[in-house]
């Protein structure tokens, strides 16, 4: 792990010597950047970073802390990741936001969004990205659900009956068939992450950004993925979010509708 | 009776007093803005008005159909407190996302920062006569 550097820079000159480009700052760059938002990850985030560059080596990491109170800067500094830090911890949405916006600023191609706790495959990138790319998608969602009921993930009950009832909902009024609203395994294009990063909210995204991406014409796609379950450290779903979850979606997804009303209307007035 | 409303009519008013001088306090202290005392201070004078006012207050009464002056200052209490709660919600959402915004910023900032410092360590590293 000390020269992850030195081996990260190898694997680039191996494998995608010819798909770089360069930022601003005349730096290089690749096609593909993987986005890790992580609060207080410590324990995992070596071995996710470590294995995205073992799968995924034609891709730039960015990993967000989210104000962590633990090592994890210091590990990341140490092993000389890539990363933004925020002062304060903010949410696991405002992570993923500035994650974005770094991608966009920066004009990468393809963004992916991966957990840093170790539940997220990077092997299974290869089929989100040729997904993306062959079908010309907006997004593409890695998904814990192959059926409803049939779940490749360990779910609670009350959980997944949530998660069913919500992702019903989205499925309704999308015309699509999404059962994972919740994933936070998500490739997509520039196009799309030039839209989030403007309206992503603040503490978790979930059905209202599905519903509001499809209902503005963004394609989407979710294609079953393997997950594995947390290993170390806390999950950032507390017994409060659980409670508080439905009234937040139900507000969420309203709020939603009106504003996709509003901005149709002004778009025929146009 | 009318020695009652009375009694309440001085109670109320020195609360009204004692929360003019708080306020007065705060804003010597400069721990409360001048944009926020106001809403505090035309809340109170409002509140003097209809305490000290009894005709005011009977027509406020009759107005929002409540049988005692009392329920009307209890009706009135929650209206305001309701109204300045939705207003500090907004206050406090803006505020947040300008928190937000900022920090983002900074740690690009500090990136950017990395950034440079790394590129300047690079530049100025001295050449070696093997290398020439």
């Amino acid at each position: 792990m000390k020269n992850l550097k030195k081996w990260t820079h190898e694997k680039i000159q191996k494998n995608f010597g010819d798909s770089l480009f360069r930022n601003g700052l005349g730096q290089e760059m690749k096609e593909i950047l993987i986005v890790v938002p992580v609060y207080n990850e410590e324990k995992n985030i070596l071995k996710v970073i470590d294995k995205i560059i073992t799968n995924v080596p034609q891709a730039d990491i960015l990993v967000v802390d989210d104000g962590s109170t633990d090592r994890t800067k210091e590990i990341l500094d140490y092993h000389k990741v890539s990363y933004l830090s925020h002062a304060a911890n903010l949410g696991y949405g405002s992570a993923v936001q500035t994650g974005l916006k770094y991608a966009v600023s920066n004009k990468y191609p393809i963004i992916s969004l991966m957990d840093g706790d170790g539940q997220h495959d990077p092997k299974e990138l290869f089929l989100m990205i040729k997904k993306l790319k062959e079908e010309n998608l907006d997004l593409v969602i890695g998904s814990r659900f192959i059926t409803f009921w049939k779940t490749v993930y360990p779910v609670s009950l009350p959980r997944k009956l949530g998660m069913i009832f919500f992702s019903l909902i989205a499925s309704l009024l999308t015309k699509i068939r999404i059962k994972d609203t919740t994933s936070g395994f998500q490739v997509f294009n520039l196009r799309t992450a030039g839209f989030l990063q403007k309206i992503y909210p603040t503490d978790f995204p979930d059905a209202e950004i599905l519903i509001l991406l499809n209902l503005l014409y963004f394609k989407t796609k979710e294609i079953p993925v393997k997950m594995n379950a947390r290993k170390k450290g806390k999950s950032m779903i507390t017994f409060f979010r659980s409670l508080y979850y439905p009234f937040r979606m139900f507000v969420s997804i309203l709020v939603v509708l009106i504003r996709v009303l509003i901005l149709k209307k002004q778009v025929k007035n146009v | 009776m009318f020695e009652l409303i009375l009694r309440s009519q001085l109670f109320l008013i020195l609360i009204i007093a004692l929360n003019v001088a708080l306020i007065i306090y705060l804003l010597i202290k400069e721990k409360i803005n001048v944009e926020y005392s106001l809403i505090w201070f035309f809340a109170l004078i409002f509140a003097a008005i209809i305490v000290v006012s009894k005709k005011f207050l009977l027509f406020l009464t009759s107005l929002i159909g409540a049988k005692l002056p009392a329920s009307t200052l209890a009706y009135l209490g929650f209206t305001f407190i309701f109204f300045v709660l939705i207003y500090f919600s907004t206050r406090i959402s803006i505020l947040s996302n300008k928190l937000k915004k900022l920090i983002q910023y900074t740690a690009f900032l500090e990136k950017k920062q990395k950034e440079l410092e790394k590129r300047k360590n690079n530049q100025s590293t001295p050449i070696k006569n093997k290398d020439l």
